[in-house]
């Protein structure tokens, strides 16, 4: 701590220390209540990952079958197992989960602002910004490890701080668990630390002390290189790959790094889908801020985080996503908050004393101007998050529980959506996406009737643009014309899940399924009021 | 004016331009209700919306109405010309914003302050949107800005209490605004050039101006309220303007209260009784008309006047700040912050105005103009009285509480949430309820693909059934499904 920054903290207001952090809490507790509930299909994927993992059946997405790395996540479906392990209901826990870990994550950042920003007034802004920032809010309740990779990523940074100001062994050392924890969090994680310690290594150059740290570095290099390396040998042991299909699904590959930027800085900026805003431009204002921080006070923190930031940032813009809000974005908005922190030390600090008294109004209004700020976005999207629900609530759930009540339990089911029909309904499944998720051979070659229909599912379902007219992704197309695919398999009807473009579940049967005309007449209808059956005339 | 200042102006203009091209051209259904008030009068039938029919004060604003009847005498197509007109409107809003900035705060806070309205998504979508939010946001912009030079000049009281009248023309609730201003300005210190017969004489043209306005509008429609329910707007709820505007569309609740927050924080602390007082009370009072009323635009875009009046107080937060931040490079920063802010509104915006576009361009035109095709005369009762009966071109009925089926019209549209299963309002359901006898359901076209908002066309049975030819070239809509009775 500086002499000025120490003057200020002895002159402080008489406020109790954890006033910032207790306020910002409740703001983020009120904040996620309010954007529940939003579980969107992917979580599901994960959920079942998880109760599988916890029923002893290893990391299968199918019982019995060949284990396939089609998650992205393995710290939190193994965090996952375990609650369901104790007894617990993934998809209602998880939300609290993640509402828990986002209050772990604000009281991170609480202590790195303390750090930069010694009074309470200094510190609240930054967090009120955090915890009402629609993305974070919205993945924290989603039942998806952002919460918690975010967490990680902050913790990174708080232990990096501690390192550069003191390289003894305790930092380093936890430096070293959160860093390798983050690795297993998500494939990117492993950046972290190699990132953080390059950083401590470049601060501690400038001071002259690396020649003294450098075997402490080199020793916490060489341990997290070799708990990789085992996690990976583990890894492409068990799962005969080596890389996680959502890699092949979800990246560039197949197409030029130009074109997966190209995209995400249309969607990012211009129109990320027919409903969701383009949330970029926040992003951006944020980023900005850190830059703005980091000018004001050129701490070896606010460089490591605002780094920290841009190289993840770099790194997502290669994957392209669908979901609203920048979800991996949403990780380290609390890493570019942080150098916004040191912003303060642009008003006067008689200001933030409330000296004069006066000050207390204007401040109040700032407080709540970042209130209203944050609250705009999470009411957009609310908003969007609400047209997803209902989707959830009836067409997903509802189908699922049509097909686990119809079709014998052991059933396959192919379908492009491989999270909450295939876990409501309990069938095995085939995941039919172009880019598969959970099925490696589609994902590592390509989609094929032949393959498809050499699995003999017994249910189909096609995800198609249109309930009357077949707008189809030609390989669905080519299935839906084959003529082995008309000779075994029989119409069901159509389950809208999207008002846009008429999205929906076309659902087939494979012929010789028994199933009664009572329950082929009980497939639910899905939104709005659009659908085709087979009793249709 | 200095060359700084120039070029300052230039790039805010060229910036709030590029905002404008960002949010898009589209064409709200209610503009098209002006536009055929506009060339009914261009055309010599007065102020109706039938010609031929009694005159009924159907619109919202009169004195747009009067200027979209100028360009259509002048020749030009009102849904081409009139969202030129706002646009140049916006802009002039804009530069009258910066000379009141520019004589009070810093060059660099009127410079982000101004950057900050030019992007801001609302006023994009209102300078876009061929409708007259500009031109008022323009007058309350002017009138403030003469009620604060105003001294001992008379001339700028009289123009101030004329520019007062002119915004009262814009909409009869906004006649409370320049009374409003005026009394704020009354409560202004001697020192900031209070002058009370200057007060008195603006008071007396702006009530002699208004008086013969409404006079005027009695003598013309024989009523002292609008009487056309189904034309004019609802009020809005709470709920339209913080979680889900009509149409789904991103509530703009927030931002208006945060502007609403710094502008008069700033008034309130820095014990200012001038201009931002003026200011910030004449953007209450115009928020409280504007934001009560049903806003089919996005971003709430009706209220953009709103941002512009609240600018002006909060420009002194941003001088504050400005004067305060020593790095220049910090301040530049932050200024680029806050402007990012605003352009992601207005990206916002875009989304919206995108599926208001969509609409029309796939549904309320191609259907109006299938119906002049089918027949140059018709008779239409409809709950949408904007794009279909300007292009169709047909006498049409509002649909209203008190709406009978007496006239017995050839067509009625109604709007349903699906196009199979008629879901629709009270209202509505009691006309479909009254046609089943009378009428045959013709045709569904859906308008949106969110709930699959549609509407059901019943042709009346005495009509003969449409050609194959004509029924072949019914439009298709948003999507692909369309519902033809045949």
């Amino acid at each position: 701590m500086t002499a000025r920054s120490r003057k200020r903290t002895e002159t402080a207001p008489a406020r109790p220390p954890l006033a910032a952090l207790l306020i910002a809490c409740l703001v983020f507790v009120l904040c996620a209540v309010y954007a529940m509930p939003f579980m969107p299909d992917d979580s599901f994927i994960s959920f079942r990952y998880a109760e599988h993992l916890a029923q002893g059946h290893g990391l299968a997405f199918n019982v019995g079958e060949r284990p396939v790395e089609a998650y992205s996540n393995f710290l939190w479906i193994v965090l996952c197992a375990g609650m369901h392990k104790t007894g617990l209901n993934l998809p209602r826990v998880t939300p609290y989960a993640g509402i828990l870990l986002g209050l772990l994550s604000i009281v991170v950042l609480w202590t790195l602002c303390r750090r930069r920003a010694p009074l309470w007034t200094q510190q609240l802004l930054p967090l009120l910004l955090f915890a009402s920032f629609g993305p974070f809010v919205l993945y924290a309740v989603s039942g998806m490890e952002t919460a918690l990779f975010a967490l990680l990523l902050l913790l990174v940074v708080r232990y990096a701080e501690d390192a550069v100001q003191a390289p003894a062994r305790r930092p380093l050392v936890l430096l070293g668990v959160v860093g390798f924890l983050a690795a297993l969090a998500r494939p990117e994680g492993i950046l972290a630390l190699p990132v953080a310690l390059i950083l401590i290594a470049v601060e501690l150059r400038r001071g002259g002390r690396l020649p003294a740290a450098a075997r402490s570095l080199a020793l916490v290099a060489g341990a997290f290189a070799i708990a990789c390396a085992a996690y990976h040998a583990w890894r492409v042991a068990y799962f005969g790959d080596w890389l996680p299909t959502p890699f092949l699904s979800k990246g560039v590959e197949g197409t030029g790094l130009v074109t997966g930027w190209r995209m995400n800085l249309s969607s990012y900026f211009v129109n990320w889908t027919y409903y969701y805003p383009p949330q970029g431009w926040t992003f951006l204002a944020l980023l900005v801020l850190a830059v703005a921080g980091n000018r004001v006070a050129r701490t070896s923190g606010n460089r490591i985080a605002l780094v920290m930031a841009l190289v993840f940032g770099a790194v997502y813009a290669n994957f392209v996503d669908w979901m609203p809000g920048m979800r991996y974005h949403a990780a380290i908005a609390g890493l570019l908050l942080l150098p916004a922190a040191s912003l303060h030390a642009l008003v006067p600090d008689e200001w933030w004393r409330f000296a004069p008294s006066k000050n207390a109004a204007p401040f109040a209004t700032l407080v709540l101007v970042a209130l209203l700020a944050g609250s705009s976005g999470l009411s957009h999207f609310k908003m969007v998050t609400q047209k997803m629900e209902e989707s959830a609530t009836l067409c997903n759930r509802p189908l699922a529980q049509w097909l686990r009540n119809t079709v014998p339990p052991g059933s396959l089911l192919a379908i492009a959506d491989v999270g909450m029909v295939p876990y409501y309904s309990g069938l095995r499944t085939l995941d039919i996406h172009p880019r598969s998720l959970t099925d490696s051979h589609i994902a590592k070659g390509a989609f094929t009737v032949d393959y498809v229909l050499a699995r003999k599912p017994d249910v189909i379902c096609l995800s198609v643009r249109g309930v009357y007219t077949a707008r189809m992704d030609p390989s669905y197309w080519s299935l839906y014309k084959h003529d082995r695919f008309r000779l075994e398999y029989g119409f069901v009807g159509t389950v809208r899940d999207q008002w846009y473009q008429d999205r929906a579940y076309w659902v087939f049967l494979r012929n010789g399924v028994d199933v009664s005309d009572d329950r082929l007449r009980a497939l639910p209808e899905g939104i709005g009021k659009q659908r085709r059956t087979r009793f249709d005339p | 004016m200095k060359r700084n200042d120039v070029i300052a102006l230039s790039g805010l203009l060229a910036l709030f331009i590029a905002a404008c091209l960002a949010v898009g051209s589209f064409h709200p259904d209610r503009s098209f209700v002006a536009y055929r008030y506009a060339e009914n009068l261009a055309a010599g039938h007065g102020w109706v919306y039938n010609p031929g029919d009694a005159p009924v004060e159907g619109y919202g604003n009169a004195l747009w109405v009067a200027k979209c009847a100028m360009m259509k005498a002048a020749g030009l197509p009102l849904p081409v010309a009139a969202p030129m007109l706002s646009l140049f409107f916006g802009m002039v809003s804009l530069v009258l914003l910066w000379f009141v900035l520019r004589a009070r705060v810093s060059s660099a806070a009127a410079v982000i302050t101004t950057g900050f309205a030019a992007v801001s998504g609302p006023l994009a979508a209102a300078s876009m949107s061929g409708e007259g939010v500009t031109l008022v946001a323009a007058l309350a912009v002017a009138m403030v800005w003469l009620l604060d030079a105003a001294g001992t000049r008379r001339v700028t009281w009289i123009l101030a209490g004329l520019v007062g009248a002119l915004l009262a023309m814009c909409g009869n609730p906004l006649a409370v605004v320049f009374p409003a201003a005026l009394v704020m300005r009354v409560r202004m210190p001697r020192g900031e050039g209070t002058q009370r017969s200057g007060m008195i004489i603006a008071a007396a043209v702006f009530a002699v101006a208004v008086t013969g306005f409404h006079v005027w509008r009695i003598a013309t429609f024989g009523s002292l309220t609008p009487h056309a329910p189904g034309l004019v707007a609802r009020l809005a709820s709470p709920g339209e303007l913080f979680a889900v505007q009509p149409f789904d569309m991103a509530p703009f609740g927030w931002f208006y209260v945060m502007l609403f927050v710094a502008g008069v924080a700033r008034t309130r602390f820095a014990h200012d009784r001038g201009l931002p007082w003026v200011a910030a009370t004449t953007a209450i009072v115009a928020g409280v008309v504007t934001l009560s009323a049903r806003d089919p635009l996005p971003g709430l875009a009706s209220s953009a006047v709103v941002i512009l009046l609240l600018s002006i107080p909060a420009a002194g937060l941003v001088d504050a700040v400005a004067q305060s931040v020593a790095p220049r490079l910090a301040r530049a920063l932050l200024a680029l912050a806050l402007l990012l802010v605003s352009l992601g509104c207005a990206m916002d915006a875009r989304v919206f105005a995108r599926h208001i576009r969509e609409s029309h361009d796939l549904t309320l035109q191609p259907l109006g103009r299938w119906m002049a095709r089918w027949q140059s005369d018709g008779s239409l009762l409809c709950d949408a009285p904007g794009a279909v009966p300007y292009y169709s071109g047909w006498r049409t009925i509002p649909v209203s509480a008190s709406t009978t089926l007496s006239e017995a019209p050839d067509v009625v549209m109604l709007t349903s949430e699906g196009m199979f299963t008629a879901e629709m309002d009270a209202a509505q359901t009691r006309v479909a309820d009254a046609l089943t006898e009378r009428y045959r359901v013709l045709a569904a076209i859906r308008r949106d693909w969110t709930r699959d908002r549609a509407f059901i066309l019943y042709a009346r049975n005495d009509i003969p059934e449409l050609t194959d030819d004509l029924m072949e070239a019914f439009p298709q809509g948003v999507g692909t499904v369309v519902r033809l009775n045949r």
